[in-house]
């Protein structure tokens, strides 16, 4: 007889669905994938889980650079050892010009599908590095594996999304208990999953109080 | 002790608790001595990581910094130590300076446990096992309509693996103060 091994995670889950009244007859099993894609994608994005640094090649008055395609959020965005602000957009088009020439760009701002950088840049070669939470490539089938920057061990957050979901879109009052159910546990696998991803905050104070941006200071020196 | 389960779906549950209750706990540890590439800035962690401890050069540990710090090193930043530096990005670890010569890092990490089998027998071991047990009956009752008993079970499972889990970080030594004795001790050879 042969052995029984563990099956494919997404197999998995849509059995669980199948035993815990998610019918077939309401919902295809294509129905479920599209479910499953929705979870996946907002638990990626909201707990930016999908962590990608991407380097930059700053070149002289080239304001803005084209976004990865799977571009979802900046996470940190850092030129010449200077971390750059977040402004809004009509505030860097208020101010498009680099009006001392010289000053090296501070802000950065998003623009469709580009990254800005505010003053736009006056020196070439300057490198710098885009910190992003990526979106996450679709699954086309039940076989598909996740993406291995999603810890496999919060793949049932996706069975709670699908159990909220169809509770809602079933109608009736009395399934408002067991949406709510769901949807708290949802959203609490997409916290501990954050919690997770986080080994030192970004946001945190510098590790390294002594590391000196050394480009601004020849930039401020040779002023 | 050796799983006795007879169809795929029990082979699924088992699977799916042993791996998040591996997670929850982190009680299993290894180490691993992947090989940094002369020239290269990057590592590739290993596949079956799920939380890193320490990273060593040698016997020398590295020292973790923000990604932003690391962010502003690469791109022109002094940073006045002599030690490697390094931060942890999506599966990769990011180290400065680039390796002189092809070399190895050591990381000791928490794993996840491999795919289980109806042969196979669990890696977590005592109260960790039950867990994983208990977690696969969570499971259960939620799939059969029983949200209010599963919650309030995987609620219990929680705490009990955040209690195994500090447990095993005492008894591992993780931030005891012996260990950080030995650390400075290390240093002054």
């Amino acid at each position: 007889m042969a052995i029984i091994t563990a099956g494919p995670v997404l197999d998995h889950l849509l059995a669980r669905l199948r035993l815990n009244y998610v019918d077939d007859a309401l919902y295809t099993d294509d129905d479920v994938l599209d479910l499953f894609n929705d979870a996946y994608r907002e638990a990626c994005e909201r707990s930016q889980c999908l962590r990608t640094l991407q380097p930059l090649t700053i070149v002289s008055g080239t304001r803005e650079y084209a976004l990865p395609a799977d571009f979802h959020e900046v996470i940190a965005v850092v030129v010449a050892a200077a971390q750059l602000q977040p402004i809004p957009l009509e505030t860097a088009f208020l101010s498009a010009t680099n009006i001392d020439g010289i000053v090296p760009s501070t802000a950065y701002y998003i623009n469709g599908a580009n990254l800005g950088l505010w003053p736009p840049p006056v020196t070439t070669g300057a490198t710098g590095y885009l910190l992003y939470a990526a979106t996450p490539t679709p699954l086309l089938s039940f076989a598909d594996d996740l993406d291995a920057r999603f810890s496999i061990e919060y793949a049932d957050l996706l069975v709670h999304f699908v159990l909220w979901r169809t509770q809602m879109m079933s109608g009736g009052a009395e399934r408002i208990p067991l949406a709510q159910f769901h949807k708290g546990m949802f959203s609490s696998r997409i916290d501990e999953l954050r919690r997770s991803t986080q080994s030192m905050d970004s946001t945190a104070p510098s590790q390294l109080p002594h590391v000196s941006n050394f480009a601004g200071a020849a930039v401020q020196s040779a002023l | 002790m050796s799983l006795i389960v007879a169809t795929q779906e029990q082979i699924d549950y088992i699977n799916a608790a042993n791996k998040r209750i591996a997670c929850e706990t982190l009680a299993l540890e290894t180490s691993d001595s992947p090989a940094w590439t002369a020239g290269s800035y990057t590592v590739a962690m290993p596949a079956n990581l799920i939380r890193y401890f320490s990273v060593y050069q040698g016997t020398t540990a590295l020292q973790e910094i923000s990604a932003v710090d690391y962010m502003r090193v690469r791109t022109g930043g002094v940073v006045a130590t002599t030690k490697t530096v390094y931060c942890a990005i999506g599966r990769t670890f990011y180290l400065y300076p680039a390796a002189a010569t092809t070399t190895t890092i050591t990381v000791h990490y928490a794993y996840r446990p491999d795919d289980v089998d109806a042969t196979s027998t669990l890696e977590l071991t005592g109260y960790a096992e039950r867990l994983v047990e208990r977690m696969a009956g969570a499971y259960l009752l939620l799939d059969d309509g029983q949200p209010e008993l599963a919650q309030s079970e995987l609620v219990s499972i929680a705490e009990d693996a955040q209690k195994l889990r500090r447990r095993h970080r005492r008894s591992r030594g993780h931030g005891s103060t012996v260990r950080t004795n030995k650390r400075r001790a290390r240093r002054l050879i």
